[in-house]
């Protein structure tokens, strides 16, 4: 799992590679923790996004609950079909912004 | 330093002092005895000439002439004084006398009875007491005839004078102041032995024998003998002279002798000995080398020695010499001993490693687990031994043990013990019951009382489950699914051999697929820096979680670099002998259906094993990557529960089944934790804002949705639940 994060003033885009687990997610619930405040409008690169559990939604619910309780916005961009399947069945995709081209 | 002298000539000096010292003892002490001797045999000579001649000449002849110069004498009115001023005057009143027919009668008979004898002069005196004089009235002499009428004093200085020539007549002195005395007092009666003086023999010895004596008139006629004192002294001498020649011949010659023997008896084998012990001593170097053996004081010819001391002397250095030979051939064999048992030594080293199990891999055609071993004696044989051999086709025996002591009793025990762990092992029975069949044997055999250190570890391959037994050995270390090698502190019996009769215990470890075993002898803990510092189990632990070891035997070769680099120059006292074991897990193939099992532990850290083991089989089964990424998802969601829910914080296993079904593949979950049916639990409601959305049951309700079919069943304390999906 890999994290790259790219912060410009009240934005921060997020992108994220590899496999987001049971293992992984912890990692990035700590990333977000120390980066999502102050933050209006929250990005995530899902594009080269492999695998995400539940472990890894749990984050993504919990990122998005944050944006909301400060008047942020959140994006899942680039998700691939495997990706946005998961998001289907669990349906992220009612509570998630998703743009995907 | 003194002057050395040889034996030989230090005796020839002793005896020549002594010698000289005797002689001149001895001779003085015969000289006198002869002196004495021969005085007494001239004054026996001269009485007899005396005696003979006053029987040869008539008696009144000879009172004649004394009675006659006697008157004559006594008729000179001063005839001292007139013998000291004009002698031709006073001999010429004695002429009468002397020219008469008698006189010259008496003259042929004395001189007769004196000239076959010694006697140098036979006179016939007068002798006047009253003025300490006499006078001649015939001299019988070859020489120097003195006339009639002739004065002589009788001086005591003749006594003084025979004491400075070196003759001692103090014996006989007595005897001439009798005669002196005679003279005046007693006279008359016949005197010998003292000394007159003669002008022509000067001192003379003189006895005299009374024969015409008339006190009343004053007439005392002697017939009195004379033998020169130097003749007497003469005689002495030669006498003395010869001694001493004899004395000195002999003495050379006795010394010569004794200085020939002594040379014989005494030096020629001393000089034989020192030669001897010379070359002894030059040949040492060369005997250093070669080791021969010296026949050098064997030839001393002993037989040819006389003398007690040097004949022990000799025997003493052939003695020394056959000790030293015999020690010389006892130091070779003792040198070849040592040189063979060394090399026996190594053979035994040799043996002992070969005997253990050193081909790796071992099981090269088992993919549930790899090990490598090693053993790396230290100076001597030691007594360290691992094992490990497949009891049946799910069970590996794995042995790690120390035998106490070193050499080659430690390495003949550790074989004894090997093969009686091995054998009865084979036979089956837990770990325990083996130590405790094995410990009972062994002491049995009571081995000198030595004692062995066992680990012993029996592995169900399938399950990773290893039931161990420890007599009194080093503590394993265990790498489990949280990812790091742990000391296992497990309880420890007494060592095997120790005492018949204990009961060892069994205990339980449970290694996950991707988990390790570590064994290794107390060579390793107590490896020793230059400062006597312990390498420890602390830092073989760190050594063991810092290695990048990617197989067992990496994993030893690491631990080994770290004591090497911790010992540094001290020496290695102890084998330092580790196993390592890599359990990968079991892949169960059920028969020809396809079926493959894996057990972990069920923890978190074990899920990429489990994803591993599930998606292999997948790829193997040609499924597609949409399918298996789904599936992937749903293992990890189940095998999560059941690590964070199903156990607690007690732990367990789970077991993992994939086989093929129905154009996909079943995934079964087996666990012995809290009942727990997944699906019995009601679906989240994904239609809720985020706001309202829960976290939990997020998982499961993943797995229903992406999976075809979904099963849970309890049974024999077990859940049960099995996922399937079909390709596309």
């Amino acid at each position: 799992m890999q994290i790259e994060k790219n912060k410009d003033g009240n934005n921060l885009d997020v992108k994220l590679i590899g496999r987001l687990d049971t293992t992984t997610s912890p990692e990035l619930e700590k990333e977000l923790g120390e980066s999502l405040a102050g933050v209006t409008r929250l990005v995530f690169d899902v594009s080269e996004l492999a695998y995400i559990s539940s472990a890894g939604l749990r984050v993504l619910l919990s990122a998005q609950k944050t944006m909301n309780s400060q008047s942020g916005s959140m994006v899942i961009r680039h998700a691939s079909d495997e990706i946005m399947e998961i998001f289907e069945v669990t349906g992220f995709t009612d509570i998630l912004t998703i743009e995907n081209d | 330093m003194k002057k050395k002298t040889s034996i030989q000539r230090s005796t020839v000096h002793m005896i020549v002092v002594v010698s000289l010292l005797l002689s001149i003892v001895f001779l003085a002490v015969a000289s006198f005895f002869f002196v004495r001797e021969l005085t007494g045999v001239y004054s026996d000579m001269e009485m007899a000439v005396t005696g003979a001649a006053a029987e040869a000449v008539a008696p009144e002849d000879l009172r004649k002439l004394a009675l006659e110069c006697n008157e004559i004498f006594r008729s000179l009115k001063d005839p001292i004084t007139e013998y000291e001023t004009d002698r031709e005057t006073y001999l010429s009143h004695f002429k009468g006398v002397e020219e008469s027919e008698l006189y010259k009668e008496v003259w042929q008979k004395l001189n007769e009875e004196r000239k076959p004898t010694g006697v140098t002069s036979l006179d016939y005196v007068l002798l006047f007491p009253e003025w300490n004089i006499g006078i001649y009235i015939m001299d019988t002499s070859d020489v120097n005839v003195l006339p009639c009428g002739e004065i002589f004093t009788i001086q005591e200085t003749f006594y003084y004078r025979c004491m400075m020539l070196g003759i001692d007549l103090s014996a006989y002195s007595d005897k001439f102041r009798q005669s002196l005395a005679i003279y005046g007092e007693e006279p008359g009666r016949d005197f010998d032995g003292f000394i007159s003086y003669s002008t022509t023999y000067h001192e003379v010895w003189t006895d005299g024998r009374a024969i015409c004596i008339d006190t009343h008139k004053g007439v005392y006629g002697y017939l009195m003998a004379d033998i020169p004192i130097n003749e007497v002294q003469l005689h002495a001498i030669i006498y003395l002279l010869q001694v001493a020649g004899v004395s000195i011949v002999l003495t050379f010659f006795i010394c010569l002798f004794l200085g020939r023997r002594t040379d014989r008896i005494i030096v020629e084998p001393i000089r034989e000995i020192s030669s001897k012990a010379d070359q002894f001593v030059e040949s040492y170097e060369l005997r250093a080398d070669t080791r021969d053996e010296t026949h050098i004081f064997e030839e001393i010819h002993t037989e040819r020695v006389r003398i007690t001391e040097l004949y022990e002397l000799a025997l003493s250095l052939q003695s020394m010499e056959m000790e030293m030979n015999s020690y010389l051939r006892d130091l070779d064999t003792m040198i070849n001993d040592r040189a063979r048992i060394n090399t026996e030594l190594d053979i035994a080293t040799r043996i002992q490693t070969s005997m253990l199990p050193s081909v790796f891999p071992a099981f090269p055609d088992r993919q549930e687990f790899d090990l490598f071993a090693s053993i790396k004696p230290a100076r001597e044989v030691g007594g360290d031994f691992y094992d490990f051999f497949l009891v049946d086709d799910d069970h590996l025996a794995i042995v790690m043990a120390d035998v106490s002591g070193k050499g080659v009793p430690a390495a003949l025990f550790m074989t004894v013990s090997r093969s009686m762990i091995r054998n009865r092992t084979e036979h089956g029975g837990t770990p325990a019951e083996i130590l405790t069949n094995v410990n009972d044997s062994l002491c049995e055999q009571n081995m000198g009382d030595m004692f062995v250190t066992v680990w012993l570890g029996i592995l169900t391959i399938s399950t990773g489950e290893i039931i161990a037994s420890n007599a009194g050995h080093e503590y394993p270390v265990v790498y489990g699914s949280n990812g790091k090698y742990e000391l296992i502190k497990d309880k420890h019996g007494l060592a095997c051999s120790a005492m018949k009769g204990v009961r060892y215990h069994d205990y339980t470890l449970t290694i996950p697929a991707g988990g390790r075993l570590f064994l290794y002898t107390d060579g390793v803990p107590e490896a020793t820096d230059v400062n006597e510092c312990l390498f420890g189990t602390d830092r073989m632990v760190e050594a063991l979680n810092d290695s990048e070891a990617e197989n067992p035997e990496e994993t030893i070769e690491a631990v080994h670099e770290a004591i090497v680099k911790f010992v540094g120059n001290a020496e290695q006292f102890d084998d330092t002998t580790m196993l390592s074991l890599w359990y990968r897990g079991a892949e169960k193939n059920d028969g020809g259906k396809g079926m493959k099992e894996l057990r972990v532990e069920a923890k978190i850290d074990n899920l990429a094993a489990v994803q591993d083991f599930v998606g292999g089989f997948l790829e193997e089964m040609g499924c597609d990557m949409k399918t298996q990424l789904s599936i992937d998802i749903a293992v990890e969601e189940i095998f999560v529960n059941i690590a964070s829910y199903a156990y607690g914080d007690a732990g367990g296993d789970a077991v993992i089944k994939v086989e093929p079904e129905d154009g996909g593949a079943a995934i079964t979950f087996v666990d012995t934790g809290v009942p727990y049916d997944p699906l019995a639990k009601e679906d989240p409601d994904i239609t809720l804002s985020a706001a309202e959305r829960q976290i939990g049951g997020l998982g499961i309700f993943m797995v229903k949705k992406s999976m075809d079919d979904m099963r849970y069943e309890r049974k024999d304390d077990q859940n049960i639940l099995t996922i399937v999906k079909k390709f596309a």
